[in-house]
């Protein structure tokens, strides 16, 4: 193996660290600090406080609804798109992905549009007193939208990796159309059906520009966690915005550590997986315990890995 | 042709069933059907809100002096923010995949912290860390360098929300890559840099270019983490979404539109441009 | 029970998989589909299967007609080339899939899976999961699968295709012990030809989506049909020449071909088996090839030859005893002579003509 000297090998090192610590560590240490300025007492009061705790209720309650919607459809997605061949494959993919391109105030504005008080839908949902924009149900809609594609595109790159023969087996081997699905696909795909679940949930309980756009800023009724940390932030209450904030950097943080353990499962499974073709390709059959490759842990469904044999 | 390519492909092609495998029809008529009710007819109701409005309508709207300033600034920043995320994506990816050092699992897994962190929360943590008295701003201020209510800190914003593309995209790339190149262009004589930039950033390129356009995009769209640092003041530190949003509380919908339709039109462009590279790349390298 | 495939076509867009396939396997027997890659082979062991719907033809088991059946109805036993084991489920669950999805009660799983565990040699391996297994365990899980729903019929795709060559010989010798201990009607896929000689009673050679030939080994490599098979089947050296007027000739070599009277010479091409020609420090009239000796190398147990045929430039590749190498006494260089035992003729649109010519 070449490499560079050391001095260089250093200096790149200190200088990416450098931009990391300036760009994540920082505000990262910050929010906590802020956080605890005023005290623990402070801390426990802000987030106890009647309008943090509906902010609470209210995230809980729509990632409760759009996290189940979403992975319903990321299922189904990845089974018609991960396990067929048919025409327009590609643009369907693109058009799942669409969502992430679009900017949250955009995607909060476009049911703004359809079901507002002047939009298309607006005037017959008001006559039967349906309110969407400014409730509840705008905030679930507009968060569904962005989270759209996280659970869906996991699977389908996943689903696509995987082929069908081992569907095809169980079928060969007198399994229906359920119990191949449930005791043979599930199974395969359960590492990355979490991995996609637990990224649109994140994004879920910190989605800010979409529903800001439609919730209305009701305190107390649909406010989430984010636009109260907003409101808080406009008053000047910093120590209390950045106490109920540090919550969401706990579940933020949580995240990253599920991720990269998820993602850890998931690589292993690839590695086994890799493994076996490359017993395939060489034929080297009597190997059982090969080395398990390092992965990105960012990215269980990286394209391209090494592994060592 | 399946069995001659299973032949000269490394991975084998998988034979796809259409009729073998059930629950095609139901799972593509649910992703459909899903598809459609939340994110196509949504979208189209902005499409035919603006076609309602005339496109001389939403021509003149979009060049009003406020919406251009405001236009210039997101692109502007957006690009900076992306530039930025480039050259550091690229150097942060070479050290996480060729460099030993102490935490490098925890600071790999740190990178994605823009990706789980909620906007509002980065957008809060940046202002307090680039104002005047933060803990950054207190060292940049004697310098004469304004971050925060400053277009400097919309790219700052842009530039923490966007910084996970560029690695995410260079990194698997990078670890798939045989260094026996490099060793190649060593042994026939090339420096240690040159070797660098003739035989591993051509590599590179494809993924830098898709991780760029994807934090392009995003930073483009970006609202939550910029409100706060910004200032928010037209004609200087106002982003676009930021005045879809000012609109709509003025109850101008027609002006909300406008914007978005063209914010709209950037995203699909953008989209397209990014699975334009990835099919390119794939095709030259074999890989996105 | 006998398998029949009646006229079966499948396309796969442009690409044509099988065109007008007929087979017919007799109940008991053993049969390989040889072919190269593309040829269509197993598709037609999927379409067997049930796993590919044909476009047209028919496919009947046991004298029942299958084809609209669904795979999971047809009851046959399918190992896949890379085996397509549960990953998530240990060697013992992998056996028990098909029992257990049929509702038989635990009892009767779990004798029948520790029958065939037993049957395969993994007696004790049932807590393993594929992952722990070498290449050679993975393919006896298979095939213990495969056979535990009672099949009948047994189809196995590429069975040694993904292991090596050691494991690859021992298991060639299994599956024709099992085929002998079970006399399960078996269809097997290879693109290797000495596996499928070595293990089938009959060998169906396929190219490009149809049967080119049926029959026994030594019948197909004495007889072969037409010069696809000829030349498939291997170790063949080739000459070009024409016919006319009732004679093929191989530049110097002149032997009867009776089928052609015509006077237009017709391209032609006489394939030679290494076997079936001798090497000569002289000529025997026209019954010969001229031949310079372009190469010559001593590998231990034979010394081979690279030949070029003086009139048509073609290569021929030899193999001698080095004692008779040393016996000629030939160097590189030298011209030699070449008579062939035996060779077969085709010619372009001709039928095939095998003509054992008399020693001298």
């Amino acid at each position: 193996m070449m490499d560079e000297r050391r001095i260089v090998r250093i200096l790149l090192t200190t200088l990416a660290l450098g931009f990391l610590g300036l760009f994540l560590v920082v505000p990262l240490v910050l929010v906590f600090a802020q956080a605890f300025s005023a005290g623990l007492g402070a801390y426990v009061a802000a987030i106890a406080q009647p309008d943090a705790l509906s902010a609470i209720r209210l995230s809980l309650i729509v990632a409760l609804i759009t996290v189940p919607l979403n992975t319903i459809f990321g299922l189904a997605a990845g089974w018609s798109i991960g396990k067929f061949d048919f025409r327009g494959k590609g643009l369907l993919v693109t058009l799942i992905e669409l969502p992430v391109a679009v900017s949250p105030v955009v995607s909060g504005l476009v049911f703004v549009l359809l079901f507002g008080a002047q939009g298309l839908a607006g005037g017959w949902l008001a006559a039967r007193g349906i309110e969407v924009i400014f409730a509840v149900p705008g905030i679930v809609l507009a968060t569904t939208f962005v989270t759209f594609p996280y659970v869906a595109r996991e699977l389908i790159a996943f689903m696509q990796s995987q082929g069908n023969e081992a569907e095809e087996a169980a079928l060969v081997l007198g399994a229906g159309g359920v119990q191949t699905f449930l005791r043979v696909t599930l199974p395969n795909i359960k590492w990355s059906l979490l991995y996609g679940v637990i990224q649109a949930n994140a994004r879920t309980l910190g989605e800010f520009g979409a529903v800001s756009v439609v919730s209305g800023h009701i305190r107390g009724e649909t406010n989430t966690i984010p636009l109260h940390v907003e409101i808080l932030y406009n008053e000047y209450s910093f120590a209390a915005a950045f106490s109920v904030a540090s919550l969401l950097v706990v579940v933020a943080l949580l995240t990253l550590a599920a991720k990269r353990a998820v993602g850890w499962r998931a690589a292993r499974r690839r590695a086994a997986a890799e493994r076996a073709a490359i017993h395939r390709e060489t034929g080297w059959a009597d190997r059982p315990s090969a080395r398990t490759s390092s992965l990105p842990g960012g990215r269980p469904a990286a394209k391209v890995t090494t592994v060592e044999v | 042709m399946y069995e001659v390519q299973e032949a000269h492909l490394p991975i084998r092609l998988h034979r796809r069933r259409r009729h073998i495998l059930p629950g095609f029809g139901l799972g593509l008529g649910y992703t459909l059907t899903y598809l459609s009710l939340v994110v196509l007819i949504p979208l189209a109701a902005l499409f035919l809100k603006a076609a309602g409005l005339g496109w001389g309508e939403v021509w003149t709207t979009v060049t009003t002096p406020r919406v251009l300033a405001a236009f210039r600034l997101s692109f502007t920043a957006a690009f900076l923010a992306s530039a930025l995320n480039a050259f550091f994506g690229l150097l942060v990816a070479w050290v996480l995949v060729r460099y030993r050092f102490p935490l490098r699992s925890l600071v790999d897994a740190l990178v994605d912290l823009p990706f789980a962190l909620p906007t509002a929360v980065a957008g809060i943590a940046l202002t307090a860390a680039y104002s005047r008295e933060g803990w950054i701003g207190r060292w940049l201020t004697p310098l004469g360098i304004e971050v925060a209510f400053a277009p400097l800190g919309v790219v700052v914003a842009l530039t923490f929300v966007g910084l996970p593309f560029v690695v995410r995209t260079v990194q698997p790339i990078l670890e798939g890559m045989d260094q026996e190149m490099e060793e190649a262009a060593a042994s026939l004589g090339a420096s240690r840099w040159v070797a660098w930039r003739r035989v591993v950033l051509p590599h590179l390129v494809p993924a830098v270019l898709t991780g760029f356009a994807l934090a392009f995009a995003r930073g483009l769209g970006e609202y939550g983490s910029v409100v706060f640092i910004s200032g928010n003041m037209p004609m200087r530190t106002e982003i676009a979404p930021l005045l879809i949003v000012t609109k709509l509380e003025q109850f101008d919908y027609a002006g909300a539109t406008a914007i978005a339709v063209v914010m709209l039109a950037a995203s699909f462009l953008l989209l397209f441009a990014i699975n334009g590279i990835q099919w390119c790349s794939r095709r030259r390298y074999g890989m996105a | 029970m006998n398998v029949e495939a009646a006229n079966v076509s499948k396309r796969f867009g442009v690409y044509t998989a099988l065109d007008d396939v007929s087979l017919e396997v007799p109940a008991g027997s053993l049969l390989a589909l040889l072919g190269p890659s593309g040829s269509g082979k197993t598709t037609l062991l999927r379409v067997i299967a049930g796993l590919e719907v044909p476009d047209s033809g028919r496919i009947v088991i046991g004298g029942e007609d299958v084809t609209r059946r669904p795979p999971r109805q047809r009851n046959v036993g399918l190992v896949f080339q890379h085996y397509a084991l549960f990953g998530h489920m240990s060697v013992f669950e992998n056996v028990a899939f098909g029992l257990r999805v049929r509702g038989l009660p635990q009892r009767e799983v779990q004798e029948r899976v520790e029958e065939l565990l037993a049957y395969v040699q993994l007696e004790g391996l049932g807590c393993r999961f594929p992952a722990e297994l070498s290449g050679g365990q993975r393919q006896r899980v298979a095939l213990a699968r495969a056979l535990a729903i009672r099949p009948k019929v047994l189809l196995l795709d590429e069975p040694f295709g993904a292991l090596d060559a050691k494991v690859r010989v021992e298991l060639r010798q299994s599956l024709r012990r099992l085929h002998e201990e079970m006399h399960l009607t078996s269809i097997f896929v290879t693109h290797d030809q000495e596996e499928a000689f070595e293990v089938a009673d009959e060998v169906v050679v396929m190219n490009r989506g149809r049967i080119e030939q049926v029959g026994a080994p030594h019948h197909l490599f004495q007889c072969p049909a037409n010069a696809f098979v000829a030349d498939f089947l291997g170790d063949v050296n080739v000459l070009h020449g024409c016919v006319s007027c009732g004679r093929a000739s191989f530049g110097g070599l002149e032997i009867p071909y009776p089928e052609y009277p015509g006077e237009t010479p017709l391209p032609a091409t006489a394939y030679l088996r290494n076997h079936e020609m001798e090497l000569r420090r002289t000529g025997n009239g026209e019954m010969h090839v001229a031949v310079r000796i372009a190469h010559a190398k001593n590998t231990g147990p034979a010394v081979k030859l690279m030949l070029i045929a003086q009139p048509c430039r073609s290569t021929l590749h030899l193999e001698l005893r080095p004692e008779e190498w040393e016996r000629l006494g030939l160097a590189i260089g030298d011209t030699a002579y070449i008579v062939p035992r035996r060779l077969s003729v085709f010619v372009t649109e001709g039928p095939a003509t095998q003509t054992t010519l008399g020693k001298e």
